[in-house]
């Protein structure tokens, strides 16, 4: 029976002279399109090893032999208290506390990456959601939402997160505890700041999606909304949502260095790149290793978000012109 | 009790760097007076009449150009309490005595005609002033006892916040007199002023009377303004009355200000030459570009402390155009009333876990200063009975980079075996956000996290630390590792009393961070305060600062110094005492 069937199509094939040309799914069309994207694939490499490193930080310090990123050293500062170079005993220099800056900068991956990772999680989450009631049920449900995420994109938000940032740094923190000083205070910020753009974009191809004739088809069967918003829309929802999700990381992977540049993310001795590049400035004439390693390891990561990000929309939606 | 500016890193100097600008002013600048501790043997008041002026050739006429970061906050007289404000007053206004500039221990008569007359009680004190003194127009009259009577009345004005009248002024009557008249003054005639004590303090009052607070205020013009809150005698500096050699012409609060000659000004009552026909200031200067331009030009002086880079680079290429003078001390506090550093053996402990070396560092290592042992400075005549740069020997201040087994002696006597703590109370470390508070806070954090105790860092303005945090004892805060002390006049009263005496705890604005209340404490600085015999004076505070530092109220950090710039030719005279260009003793050429 099943030979019969299996002839059938073979000749059916054959019929029609398209040997050669197999069924491909979206997602493997989608791989073969970003695998062919060399610059993308050298990114996600990229990322893919960052991550690692991050994770295994304690490890790596030990393997390279360098010191505990927290760990001070007069030993390492001349006289004058300016930090030493890259030595082999430490291979990125010291900082202005005689700490390791290697391990700074590695252990610097893990706040970037946890802070920026979380909170464009949250704030997708979100934006998904805000973004799919508006679109969805338009009226005066939309006009509320859109009007919210307006405000919310028109604050002067880094000022806001400064304020915030500082007001919580203290003590329990705020609202009772539930913010508490540090990462949480950073990841919040951050997060409230960064949804309302993945909210547009979502509730933008919602509105357009909920006219489109498979959704009326599924209406006129009887469909609950429910069911279309979760079983017809949202599947169609997966190209934006991770496209925009790459796109959002690296802006925040820069906010969270912004904010700790400027004093108020996470709470030292915990490392951050921001706050290395900040108190690298004043002396940057006589260590500039402070400076450059902390800064080339922020800047290589969000291009490499950016560009994985270019990537995956240009697999995704392989109409938009290169 | 002046308190230190929170700046980049100032280049603290020991006696090695004395000889840095010794060398380096070559004709140019005073030498730094910190190296003569030997000079002078008594603690008592020195007092000289003599109107030497400290030349280097400098010349009269021209303009004396001056930048800084910072700018001033208070030139009135009766409030000013700060670096750069007093390098504005005491060439405006004449304080009843002062200092030389190469000379921060000898005090020299200014306003005043000769030294004061102690009474055997040392509970009188009387001054006879100079006879023939006069204002700047448009007032034109001659100085009288009468001004400084009302220069005194309006220190204990709550419109004229002082800040130091409570503690060195305790005239009869003057606690209640809220600016009106205090019946512990009299003034017999028109060159003499009579001060009564409540107690036998003479000898440190006359001391006090080199601060600003003493300069005569004419009564005729300030009263009306100090009807307002706070004076406008302040906020209006260029309406004031000068008598000193200079009057300010123009003043844009925290921009620039400019000072011309008094007319009226009588160069043979002075003690001060005031070479330059004019000074003009400008602040609000970035401090690296400020820097930075000062060693470029030839004339101008930099009135702050340039950021450490800059002042590397200049101790290497350009060191004749730095020069340091004695600062004070810096030390972290340790909260002796609030868990968990209310127990002695903890706060040592936190000392011997400390590495008081880094501190030395993260303001600039070599060329700032010596690591303390103790808490009276260099500057003081006490210091080396107290044991000099060795200190007292106590095994938890022996090492300057921390000793772990002596912090750990210390833990087990205070009921923690594994010598880590085990307390549940976590410790707010509280410090300036400006370079190098940061630095501090994380040394101080790393130091008590091998403790085992938790931390949590709090960076603010420099501001807020005094006056929300470390200054506000309903604050709590445990640990204020950027706290700093400059004496306001050359006595080891001025460098313990106020951050150390139980006596000195006021709720708000207290300077006595520890918030130290040992009753044994108190009552020797009452005790060592009323001696008058020089040896004997020097014995007993060396003894108070013993005991304060067995205590551990805090960590001490370093004995400053401060290093400042000046252009390639300008002739810049360093004032000792103030720890600053000398408006008056400084010439363009």
């Amino acid at each position: 029976m099943t030979g019969t069937i299996s002839d059938l199509v073979s000749e059916a094939a054959s019929d029609t002279e398209v040997a050669g040309i197999e069924a491909r799914t979206p997602l493997e069309l989608f791989w073969r399109r970003l695998r062919d994207d060399r610059v993308s694939m050298a990114a996600l490499v990229f990322i893919v090893l960052l991550v690692l490193l991050a994770i295994a930080a304690p490890l790596v310090v030990k393997l390279v032999g360098a010191r505990p990123p927290n760990q001070q050293g007069t030993q390492y500062l001349d006289a004058f208290g300016t930090p030493t170079g890259p030595t082999s005993k430490n291979i990125f220099g010291v900082d202005e506390l005689g700490r390791d800056v290697f391990s700074r900068v590695l252990y610097g991956a893990r706040v970037s990456l946890e802070v920026a990772v979380v909170a464009t999680g949250i704030a997708v989450v979100i934006g998904v959601v805000v973004g799919m009631i508006a679109g969805f049920f338009r009226g005066w449900v939309d006009t509320a939402l859109s009007r919210i995420m307006d405000v919310v994109l028109a604050f002067p938000i880094l000022l806001l997160a400064i304020g915030l940032a500082s007001a919580c740094s203290l003590g329990r923190g705020c609202l009772g505890g539930l913010i508490k000083p540090g990462l949480p205070v950073l990841i919040l910020v951050i997060a409230l700041a960064s949804w309302p753009y993945i909210g547009r974009i979502i509730r933008g191809q919602v509105l357009s999606l909920r006219e489109k004739e498979f959704i009326e088809a599924s209406r006129s069967l009887g469909a609950s909304n429910t069911r279309i918003i979760f079983r017809e829309v949202l599947p169609n929802l997966v190209a934006p949502i991770i496209v925009y999700t790459t796109l959002v990381l690296p802006t925040n992977v820069l906010f969270e260095a912004a904010l700790s540049f400027l004093g108020v993310g996470v709470q030292p001795p915990t490392s951050s790149w921001g706050q290395m590049i900040a108190s690298a400035v004043p002396i940057f004439d006589s260590a500039w290793w402070y400076m450059v390693f902390p800064g080339v390891a922020l800047v290589l990561t969000v291009l490499a978000f950016n560009l994985v990000g270019d990537g995956l929309q240009d697999a995704l939606n392989p109409r938009s012109d290169r | 009790m002046r308190i230190p500016r929170a700046l980049p890193a100032a280049l603290a100097v020991g006696a090695t760097a004395l000889a840095v600008a010794a060398c380096g002013s070559g004709g140019g600048s005073s030498s730094s007076g910190g190296g003569s501790t030997s000079s002078s043997s008594g603690a008592a008041p020195a007092f000289s009449g003599a109107n030497i002026a400290v030349s280097q050739g400098q010349k009269k006429g021209g303009t004396l150009n001056l930048i800084s970061a910072e700018g001033w906050e208070h030139l009135d007289p009766g409030q000013s309490y700060f670096q750069i404000d007093y390098n504005v007053v005491y060439a405006t206004q004449r304080p009843l005595y002062g200092y030389m500039p190469d000379n921060g221990k000898k005090v020299v008569p200014d306003l005043a005609a000769g030294p004061p007359t102690i009474s055997k009680d040392a509970k009188t004190v009387t001054v006879k002033i100079r006879p023939n003194v006069k204002w700047s127009p448009p007032l034109n009259r001659t100085v009288t006892s009468d001004d400084v009577k009302y220069a005194f009345e309006r220190d204990f004005n709550p419109n004229v916040p002082n800040a130091y009248a409570s503690s060195y002024y305790p005239i009869v009557g003057a606690d209640k007199s809220k600016g009106g008249p205090i019946s512990g003054i009299s003034t017999p005639d028109k060159t003499t002023i009579v001060f009564h004590l409540k107690t036998a303090f003479g000898g440190t009052f006359a001391q006090s009377l080199t601060l600003p607070g003493s300069a005569a205020v004419p009564r005729q013009v300030a009263a009306s303004m100090d009807k307002k809150n706070p004076t406008a005698y302040d906020s209006t500096p260029t309406k004031q009355a000068f008598d000193g050699p200079y009057m300010i012409q123009s003043y844009n609060a925290g921009r620039s200000i400019t000072l011309v000659r008094n007319p009226n000004w009588n160069a043979s009552t002075d003690f001060r030459p005031a070479y330059a026909d004019k000074i003009v200031w400008k602040a609000g200067a970035d401090a690296n570009v400020a820097a930075r331009q000062t060693l470029a030009s030839p004339d101008l002086l930099m009135m702050d402390t340039p950021p450490a880079p800059t002042l590397k680079t200049a101790y290497q290429s350009k060191r004749k155009q730095l020069s340091v003078a004695p600062l004070g001390d810096y030390y972290a506090t340790l909260n002796t009333q609030t868990p968990p550093f209310n127990n002695v053996n903890l706060r040592r402990a936190a000392v011997a876990a400390a590495d008081r070396q880094a501190y030395l560092l993260a303001r600039g290592g070599k060329l700032v200063g010596v690591v303390a042992t103790h808490f009276l400075g260099p500057t003081d005549a006490a210091f080396s009975a107290a044991g000099g740069n060795n200190g007292f020997g106590f095994d938890f201040l022996k090492n300057p980079n921390g000793d772990m087994a002596v912090a750990t002696k210390y833990m087990k006597a205070a009921g923690y075996p594994s010598g880590k703590y085990t307390g549940k109370q976590s410790v707010l470390i509280v410090g300036s956000n400006a370079d190098p508070g940061p630095k501090e806070m994380q040394i101080v954090q790393a130091g008590l996290q091998k403790l085992g105790f938790k931390t949590q860092i709090k960076a603010v303005p420099q501001q807020t630390m005094y006056s929300k945090f470390c200054g506000y004892v309903k604050a709590k805060v445990q640990v204020c590792p950027t706290a700093g002390w400059i004496p306001d006049f050359s006595d080891a009263y001025a460098y313990l009393f106020v951050p150390f005496s139980g006596k000195a705890i006021i709720p708000v604005n207290n300077s006595n961070w520890a918030v130290l209340n040992d009753p044994k404490i108190n009552a020797a600085m009452d005790q060592a305060a009323a001696v008058t015999d020089p040896a004997a004076r020097i014995k007993a505070w060396a003894n108070v600062d013993k005991m304060i530092t067995s205590t551990a109220p805090a960590i001490p950090e370093i004995w400053a110094t401060n290093a400042l710039l000046k252009g390639t030719t300008v002739k810049g005279t360093l004032d000792t005492w103030n720890d600053d260009w000398d408006l008056s003793f400084s010439s363009p050429q």
